[in-house]
């Protein structure tokens, strides 16, 4: 008996053969791509550039021959912003900084990702904060952090085991030492 | 309730690829038949144009890196990708076009414990399986199948109009008038990371009119429904529907006026005002833009959230924008930008709902001191009410040999300064130091080698080596 794992791995090689065997025969029918020189427009660092007169110039919904769409395709925009990063898209970007900027922007994470990106990676990866004391001590993090209580917890603790102090807790002030009753 | 033998997104893609491959070989190889004979026995001169063009890139990659925390504890971790993109067209008909771009993701070594942090986990180690595909498009289309349609498109597909909405179905182009066009798509949902590893019955459904009452006027009507299944933290299914009205006006040739309103479930969403200009003559770009969203955005269906479920609600707020881009002769540009966010109404600001400002500027030299060597520098800064990041950075790049199949050679630095609150440390700093070194390198005429290096210095110290081939045909 094949193991669920097991078939989407072969499921996934089956995928895989398809897609070299695809490659190949386009490989054998490839063609020249249109031979004309860059527009004026495209000087400087176009690609990083690019985006003001991508929004004066793209075609408009139902026009389909001019403008961009003159020499590229319409999926050149998904391929690039799919398979490019961000320039400031690094490790602590990845660990840490994309946090904080959703904070600010999180309309600017709305032209590449989907929110179940998140949901995903923050289910299925283990926070950098969530090492050392952090047992005994994420209280403070959630109930001190600043004047209110953090926001931070509720991107992956959607139910928390309490929201406020337990029942029977005795009061909890700013020099309260957790760690002495919850080792 | 589930979609049967399709639940699972993968199960859709080895399917989907069969279905498109057959629909497009099928006809293309009669073309190619036809085509042959025609052309020996009666167009001679036209014996070389092919029947099926083919365009697209062919790019596999391995990444292999290192990180060294403070301790000096070393963890390494490797990856290996490959992507391909086909476009494929019949030029002699122009009847039938292909569509095909996708990725695969190998973690080699990765540290898959949900509970165990690694420096190096992201969206690639989540999941049971170390190899992960993506479908992005798979769609065959056939241009002008009838009177006033002018295209339909089957299969994989996304960016049917204005909306990112990526589904598995038919879309159709038709022509009613000279000046209208109305497009009407559906089809299954497709999100990609859902959690579950389903999307169930998520299905999506649209039409758009476009009218065009002058050349320099443009105005579209739009109706999306969204339904989404949703596993995740038991609620129930999200259906959206969401109208918008997008008006566009050439005010002269080089200037264009956009404004689109979006009305969601029942009420206004958002306005979005843009100014667009470009005169090359004086070497002058920009654009000038206004959003406000009227209201709070609470949970919704995956493609149009606006990442609720992670961050929260979204409180009304209205933003500015300008952008100002200037070449001073052929060899150097200037580029400006100023952003802000008020939040608007009663509600106060949150994690993920603050007001901030941020300057951009940068400077570029072309052909500095030698002819295809050229600088870039950039600044950026932006500050909320207790957060503030800088970041300034430098590139080089060189380019030489054949036009069109040229070396490059680009590298950098980037610094950046993050000041928030994490955990118990109030007032965090984050110092990012970052250079790198890139090389594309071709080996033949569709052939070229890709190697970068990449040291970061941040809370770890991170050293990344990618390499890969790539083949365009």
């Amino acid at each position: 008996m094949i193991s669920k794992g097991r078939t989407m791995q072969l499921r996934l090689i089956a995928a895989l053969i398809t897609l070299v065997v695809i490659s190949a025969a386009s490989i054998a029918l490839s063609a020249d791509k249109v031979p004309f020189p860059r527009p004026d427009s495209h000087k400087g660092n176009w690609s990083e550039n690019h985006g003001l007169n991508a929004q004066l110039n793209i075609n408009e919904a139902g026009q389909s021959d001019s403008a961009c769409l003159t020499c590229h395709e319409k999926n050149d925009c998904i391929a690039c912003h799919t398979m490019r990063l961000p320039r400031d898209h690094n490790n602590f970007w990845r660990t840490r900084g994309h946090g904080i900027t959703a904070g600010v922007n999180r309309e600017r994470c709305l032209a590449c990702h989907r929110q179940d990106y998140c949901i995903r990676c923050h289910n299925e990866t283990a926070p950098r904060s969530h090492t050392g004391a952090w047992k005994s001590q994420h209280c403070r993090w959630c109930h001190f952090a600043g004047t209110r209580p953090d926001d931070g917890c509720g991107v992956c603790h959607k139910i928390a085991p309490h929201t406020s102090r337990p029942a029977g807790h005795p009061p909890i002030g700013q020099q309260t030492n957790c760690a002495v009753c919850h080792p | 309730m589930q979609r049967g033998p399709l639940k699972n997104l993968n199960d859709r893609v080895p399917l989907l690829l069969g279905i498109m491959l057959a629909l497009f070989l099928v006809p293309s190889g009669t073309s190619l038949a036809a085509s042959n004979k025609q052309s020996s026995e009666k167009q001679p001169a036209q014996a070389e144009e092919a029947s099926i063009a083919v365009t697209g890139y062919f790019n596999a990659r391995y990444t292999f890196r290192t990180a060294e925390t403070a301790s000096g504890d070393i963890a390494r971790d490797q990856d290996a990708y490959g992507e391909l993109r086909i476009d494929a067209t019949t030029p002699k008909t122009g009847r039938y076009e292909f569509h095909f771009m996708g990725n695969v993701r190998n973690d080699l070594d990765g540290n898959r414990d949900l509970h165990t942090y690694s420096p190096f986990e992201d969206i690639g180690d989540t999941g049971p399986d170390h190899t992960v595909g993506y479908l992005y498009e798979a769609h065959l289309d056939i241009n002008n199948p009838f009177s006033r349609v002018t295209q339909i498109r089957m299969g994989r597909q996304a960016s049917t109009r204005d909306e990112p909405v990526y589904f598995d179905g038919i879309a159709m182009d038709v022509r009613p008038a000279t000046a209208m066009n109305l497009t009407l798509y559906g089809g299954a949902g497709v999100n990609f990371y859902e959690i579950d590893r389903s999307e169930g019955d998520d299905t999506v459904a649209g039409a758009g009119i476009d009218l065009y009452p002058t050349t320099s006027t443009g105005i579209s009507l739009d109706y999306l429904s969204v339904k989404d299944e949703r596993a995740y933290l038991q609620l129930t299914n999200v259906q959206d529907d969401l109208a918008s009205l997008k008006i566009w006006q050439r005010l002269t040739p080089s200037v264009k006026a956009i404004a689109k309103f979006r009305y969601q479930n029942g009420e206004a969403r958002d306005l979005n005002l843009r100014l667009l200009g470009s005169f090359p003559g004086s070497g002058t770009e920009f654009g000038a833009g206004y959003i406000r969203q009227f209201t709070i955005q609470d949970v919704q269906s995956n493609p149009l959230s606006p990442f609720v479920d992670v961050l929260g609600q979204s409180t009304p707020y209205q933003s500015y924008e300008i952008k100002v881009r200037q070449f001073f002769g052929a060899r150097y540009a200037v580029d400006l930008a100023y952003f802000k966010k008020d939040l608007i109404g009663n509600d106060p600001p949150g994690a993920f709902n603050r007001e901030y400002s941020r300057a951009t500027a940068g400077f570029e030299i072309a052909d500095l001191l030698l002819r295809n060597l050229s600088l870039t520098l950039t600044g950026d800064a932006w500050k909320s009410d207790d957060q503030s990041f800088t970041s300034g950075g430098a590139d080089i790049g060189y380019s030489f040999g054949k036009k069109g199949n040229a070396a490059r050679i680009n590298a950098g630095t980037y610094y950046s300064l993050y000041k928030y609150d994490y955990y118990l440390q109030l007032g965090e700093r984050e110092r990012v130091r970052t250079y790198y070194l890139n090389v594309r390198a071709p080996l033949a005429k569709q052939l070229s080698l890709n190697v970068q290096y990449e040291y970061e210095q941040t809370i770890e110290k991170f050293q990344t080596i990618r390499t890969g081939i790539r083949y365009d045909f």
